[in-house]
């Protein structure tokens, strides 16, 4: 146990048959921004819950600021653990103003004090003006800022946040992202949010968990999981990415487009037979009669075109490049590793 | 024998019912005919009259000196007229007064539904009678289904009506055995078969629907629906409906107005009336509903919410066991609880406790379903926000469920307060000696064809009745377009 601000270790939970949250351990440290990336499924939901004490793990102890709030023979009631949680619908009370809605969870404080909260939070989310609305008169994003003042207000350890921004328009997102990060940051919340949109997860946390069956797979700042995934779901999770097989030759791997640099080359001996994860932009795509790669697909998205290319083996990798007029379907390509990459590299038994 | 007549009613009343209902329904929801409003209003109504008024008024509209004997003898000197008692008489009373519960039940259906299958089916080339046909109505047919069930579990049970058309039954039959102090035996043997056949009804209707749900594949239900332009048949569809308005809800009441205004004048009610005062009739009936209706939303209020949020083995049993009220003919539950009572003895043997239970356990169902079905609209995400936001587990379920179950609540007191208010049988056999109300009156006085005393009491239990379903219909409405989303 050491000096975090929320602990979770080894918790389990099962629903029916179904063992959703295996072995899970994972911190959180004060005043930073911690998000949760997972494929839909993978429980990450079920672990806010679990935090919240909304779910109750079969197994597992919770630590909050060094007090055990769950455990075997402890099950610390969601309202006395000072755990806000942020619900991906947000959960507004409809029949309650924006300003009751605000009061709502500090009603038992002094009149004064709940006034000067009000009035806090409401000029950091900034809601002045929308107090006597209800609800179903406000947009997506100032739901989520009435949701967001509404659990700051009782000045929460931590804010856990479920999808914040799965119910807005794809318009409105980026905004809101950069709006919310600012609160939290300004307001210093510790914040866990869990989402499956892997540019959310990067953009505003300070460090990506990714979540993969029930278990933690990784911990990190964004850069640290892009760049060296510890798996091949990490390396999936944090970034479109193919694989193609190869085996280990001294400091690269030999594949079926040639020699490629790798990552750590110290933990892999020759002849290893491994998989190579390539990431869009890794590969620089030349037209040449003799290139053994055929173009297959090619998908122009404006600022950038994606190629489609079958190695020789019949793999297919994912590249983008800016250009689109030369390079089309049928066409023959070279392809070989942009300058300075390295590659990560699973060998096939792991995986 | 009296099996097969029962389950023979049912069936027919039911098969009736469907007919009058089903176009209604759809030309009132869903298409341009004149005067939607109107008549949706008006075949609402029936609800508010009890079968055994609208038998009464049968009898005394066609019978010997009714009304409509009384104009054919002065216009065509007709000397007889020939009585409506027995199956004919039965199949129409019952039919005209339970249609508005098919109306009922398919009504949000039709008017929630997604009418993208519609639209394909016409793009497909269908016309709009066949696009009615196959895509509308089998898209109804649970909805169709369970107002089904409750029209002929109704008439199963219905009781005043047979026994004024003198159409032998199953509960006449009950009653019979009870009243002439034969043998309770045979009382109790006919209940439970009874019970048994409403309980056929009911696994049929369940067997028939299977587990299959209709579900609407887009989220937006909010959109208007357009209504379809029917064309010529405007002018007809409305004269339909102003026919089924005219026998169900205006030759009723004009047929009381008839006997008040006959009764009057030869001066027979008003002695009748300083005997056993109207106003505590009255009273009397507005008591006995307002209790039932507190009792039943007390109980049902923890019921729904269990069997909503915490599906276990007890609760599903518990919500299971408050349904089978739906197959209770009320005579047999008020004929099990005289004998219980009349085995306990004088502490609660023919008081008003024991016939506020009596009630309730009829009434359960009802409320319970109003409750459960605004219950199920309520995210229990409010709950556990509330608990995230310091409250503990009871004051988050009382303070996010009870303001938005509001609506709810007052649908399920009002349902229950009309099902009481026209309730006979319960009344009867379980009411204090001295304690009358509109039902006893109506009904003492048109079992001994005093058709002008029964008069004022009928209309006094109409107008009653018609704040509850007012409510009722406001309350339709409104649920429909509160709190957005």
């Amino acid at each position: 146990m050491g000096d975090f601000l929320l602990e979770c270790s080894n918790l389990n939970i099962n629903f029916g048959q179904n063992h959703v949250i295996k072995n899970l351990n994972m911190h959180l440290l004060a005043g930073e921004i911690l998000s949760i990336l997972g494929p839909s499924g993978c429980g990450k939901t079920t672990l806010l819950r679990i935090i919240a004490g909304l779910e109750n793990p079969s197994q597992g102890n919770i630590y909050l600021k060094n007090h055990k709030i769950f455990g075997p023979n402890i099950n610390l009631q969601p309202s006395n653990r000072n755990i806000g949680m942020i619900f991906q619908d947000y959960a507004l009370f409809p029949h309650l103003t924006v300003e009751k809605n605000i009061l709502f969870g500090i009603s038992n404080l002094e009149k004064k004090i709940q006034d000067e909260n009000s009035e806090r939070v409401q000029q950091l989310t900034r809601l002045e003006g929308l107090k006597d609305r209800y609800p179903h008169e406000l947009s997506g994003g100032q739901q989520q800022r009435v949701a967001i003042a509404r659990t700051l207000a009782t000045n929460p350890t931590v804010l856990l946040m479920d999808e914040p921004f799965s119910n807005l328009d794809a318009s409105l997102r980026l905004s809101v992202r950069m709006e919310m990060e600012q609160i939290l940051k300004s307001s210093n919340t510790t914040t866990i949010f869990v989402t499956h949109d892997r540019e959310e997860a990067f953009s505003i946390s300070d460090r990506v968990a990714i979540m993969v069956e029930g278990a933690i797979q990784q911990v990190g700042p964004p850069d640290q999981i892009y760049f060296w995934p510890n798996s091949k779901e990490s390396a999936l999770m944090s970034g479109n990415c193919d694989f193609i097989k190869g085996s280990v030759s001294g400091e690269s791997v030999n594949t079926s487009i040639g020699a490629l640099p790798m990552r750590m080359p110290e933990t892999f001996s020759d002849g290893d037979q491994v998989e190579v994860a390539i990431r869009q932009t890794d590969l620089s795509m030349e037209p040449t009669p003799t290139g053994k790669n055929i173009v297959v697909r090619k998908d122009f998205r404006g600022d950038e075109t994606i190629f489609w290319v079958k190695t020789p083996h019949g793999e297919v990798i994912q590249c983008k490049h800016k250009i689109h007029t030369t390079l089309f379907p049928g066409l023959k390509v070279k392809l070989s590793p942009v300058q300075y990459t390295k590659f990560n590299v699973f060998s096939i038994s792991n995986c | 024998m009296i099996v097969a007549r029962s389950m023979f009613l049912a069936i027919t009343v039911t098969m009736l019912s469907v007919v009058i209902a089903v176009p209604i329904a759809w030309l009132t929801i869903r298409t341009n005919l004149p005067y939607r409003k109107l008549w949706s209003v008006l075949t609402f109504l029936p609800l508010v009259i009890p079968s055994y008024v609208g038998a009464y008024i049968l009898i005394s509209f066609s019978g010997n000196g009714g009304l409509l004997h009384e104009i054919t003898r002065t216009l065509f000197g007709v000397g007889r007229a020939p009585a409506m008692y027995g199956y004919y008489g039965s199949l129409l009373t019952l039919s005209l007064l339970n249609y508005p519960y098919i109306i009922l039940t398919i009504r949000s259906n039709l008017s929630n539904m997604d009418v993208s299958g519609e639209e394909t089916a016409r793009m497909m080339g269908l016309s709009h009678l066949q696009t009615l046909i196959k895509v509308t109505i089998p898209s109804i047919k649970p909805a169709i289904l369970s107002g089904s069930l409750l029209v002929s579990l109704y008439t199963l049970s219905d009781f005043g009506a047979v026994s004024l058309l003198r159409y032998k039954t199953f509960t006449w039959s009950i009653y019979n055995q009870y009243e002439a102090g034969f043998d309770r035996n045979a009382a109790a043997l006919l209940s439970l078969t009874l019970f048994i056949v409403a309980t056929g009804f009911m696994c049929f209707e369940l067997l028939v629907r299977g587990n299959k749900r209709y579900y609407k594949n887009s989220s937006s239900s909010s959109k208007k629906l357009p209504s379809i332009d029917i064309g010529k048949w405007r002018w007809p569809a409305a004269g339909v409906c102003a026919l089924v308005s005219l026998i169900s809800v205006a030759i009723p009441i004009c047929v009381l107005l008839y006997w008040v205004v006959r009764g009057l004048y030869h001066g027979e009610t008003v002695s009748i009336l300083a005997a056993e005062p109207n106003h505590v009739l009255a009273l009397n009936s507005i008591i006995l509903s307002v209790l039932t209706a507190t009792v039943v939303v007390t109980l049902s209020l923890p019921v729904g919410y269990l069997a909503i949020r915490h599906s276990g083995f007890l609760t599903t049993a518990i919500e299971k066991m408050c349904y089978t009220g739906y197959a209770l003919p009320s005579i047999a539950v008020s004929l099990a609880l005289v004998f219980f009572g009349s085995k306990i003895g004088s502490p609660i043997y023919q008081t008003l406790p024991l016939l506020v239970v009596a009630c309730a356990v009829l009434c359960m169902p009802t409320g319970l379903s109003a409750i459960r079905s605004s219950m199920t609209q309520i995210s229990p995400r409010y709950e556990e926000s509330s608990m995230t936001l310091g409250k503990s587990r009871i004051k988050s379920v009382i303070a996010t469920n009870m303001p938005l179950l509001k609506s709810g609540l007052t649908m399920a007191a009002a349902t229950v307060f009309l099902i009481t208010m026209k309730e006979l049988p319960a009344v009867l056999l379980l009411a204090p000696l001295d304690f009358h109300t509109l039902t006893t009156a109506i009904w003492s006085f048109t079992s001994e064809a005093f058709f002008a005393r029964a008069a004022i009491p009928s209309l006094l239990l109409i107008l009653l009745s018609s704040i509850p379903l007012t409510i009722i219909v406001l309350k339709n409405n409104i649920f429909n377009t509160s709190w957005g989303e």
